[in-house]
């Protein structure tokens, strides 16, 4: 029997989401050691001491970085502890639906709904046509820009005219699924809406809001979307 | 006692910080829900010195526990509904068929190694990829999941085998380790190059 062990494990490596080489930009050094401090004083003052309070109060940290971020805007009482993430929560962001990307670092500032859907500034049915690595690292958020082929416009096309294809920026999400996470393959079909990046009045920079309001096209949910934007 | 306690912890920190957060990350593809399970890893590791094996095994230990603690925010939908909402329409994106063009280049082939992959159970990817992405012998892998060294290499025996029927059904001949051997000398000349 032919032996592919070595072979199985290096087509295993090669959709590995984060490299080996990539490691080390995930994390900042001095946020690594706010956090090791934080751990070992806020939590407890001995490694064997078996209370839980320790662990329900850096639980409560956690909390309070998503419920201020979620808040849209009020002060970051804890993102210092979480600085050790180089994406960290913006809170208080300009960029109009930055937070809803569901993006490293970002929350839904608004749920999806019909009605929510609505209020977005373009919203189209696309399939993948291409997908370029995060070139755009712009306040350490990454992005892919991918470009899609329009089968169906619901609301935006007046701004670019009659075109066919759109680049958009997504959250990055590289082009292969691993064990979990949001992924752009080409040919992939997606129900996209969003905003203009820059609070401007085209497609031009436009960016991808996650949080239901991008996802895989279906044609009952295409229904919902065209009726919410015929409406 | 306790400053022995606090030097063995910072080192076991700062030797395995990155690591845990890389390996959260690599499940979650959020950095700031990765640096939630290493924080909660390490503060686990903290309460819990005394359990964490010394020497090369404490690694494995740290896989294990933060193993865990994904897997508790998986379920705890009412304390971390976010994370959980996440991973669910991740893993509903990952079972689902791409359109896939005809020709063979990189990023098809990539496509392809994907689908297959989503198709695995998700026990078979953790094995898998806790050994081409973390690296761990078939001992940590043991420690990591709580079985002997021997099951642990069964299961993963099984789990290649399951993979590489995944791969055929969409036309990927998984060939001899010696071909794939060369193929990444040849890719890591190509990097070295660039």
């Amino acid at each position: 029997m032919t032996d592919n062990r070595v072979s199985i494990d290096l087509i295993v490596r090669r959709i590995n989401p984060v490299k080996e080489t990539e490691v080390d930009s995930l994390v900042d050094i001095e946020g690594e050691q706010a956090l090791l401090r934080r751990i070992m004083t806020e939590s407890g003052q001995s490694p064997r001491r078996a209370s839980g309070e320790g662990r329900r109060r850096l639980v409560i940290v956690v909390a309070a970085v998503s419920l201020t971020v979620a808040a849209g805007g009020l002060v970051a009482l804890s993102v210092q502890q979480y600085s050790a993430v180089k994406n960290l929560p913006v809170a208080g962001s300009k960029v109009p639906g930055e937070g809803a990307m569901g993006m490293p670092g970002g929350r839904c500032v608004e749920e999806y709904s019909l009605a929510t859907l609505r209020n977005r500034f373009f919203a189209f049915d696309g399939s993948v046509t291409q997908v370029l690595p995060s070139g755009d690292t712009e306040g350490d958020e990454p992005f892919s820009q991918v470009t899609f082929r329009v089968n169906e416009w619901f609301r935006g096309d007046e701004t670019v005219g009659d075109t066919a294809e759109v680049t958009v920026t997504m959250p990055d999400s590289g082009t292969v699924s691993s064990v979990s996470g949001p992924l752009y393959l080409e040919g992939m079909r997606l129900l996209v809406s969003g905003e203009p990046r820059w609070e401007g009045d085209s497609l031009g920079d436009s960016i991808a809001w996650a949080c239901g309001f991008t996802r895989l096209y279906d044609p009952a949910t295409a229904g919902q979307w065209r009726d919410v934007f015929s409406g | 006692m306790a400053s022995q306690d606090q030097q063995r912890f910072e080192s076991l920190y700062s030797a395995n910080f990155r690591l845990i957060v890389a390996y959260a990350a690599r499940r979650t593809r959020e950095t700031d829900d990765a640096l939630d399970v290493a924080a909660e890893t390490f503060l686990t590791a903290w309460r819990r010195l005394n359990e964490v094996p010394k020497g090369d095994l404490s690694l494995a230990w740290l896989y294990g526990t933060a193993r865990r603690v994904l897997a508790n925010s998986r379920r705890a939908y009412s304390r971390q509904e976010r994370l959980v909402a996440k991973l669910v329409a991740s893993d509903e994106i990952s079972r689902r068929d791409a359109v896939l063009p005809g020709s063979a280049s990189t990023s098809e082939e990539m496509t392809v190694i994907a689908q297959a992959w989503a198709r695995l159970h998700v026990n078979d990817r953790e094995l898998l990829s806790l050994v081409a992405w973390e690296g761990l012998s078939r001992r940590e892998l043991g420690l990591v999941l709580g079985w002997s060294e021997g099951k642990a290499r069964v299961r993963l025996h099984r789990a290649r085998k399951r993979f590489a029927r995944e791969l055929l059904q969409e036309g990927v001949v998984v060939p001899p380790s010696a071909h794939y051997q060369r193929r990444a000398r040849t890719e890591r000349r190509v990097e070295d190059a660039s």
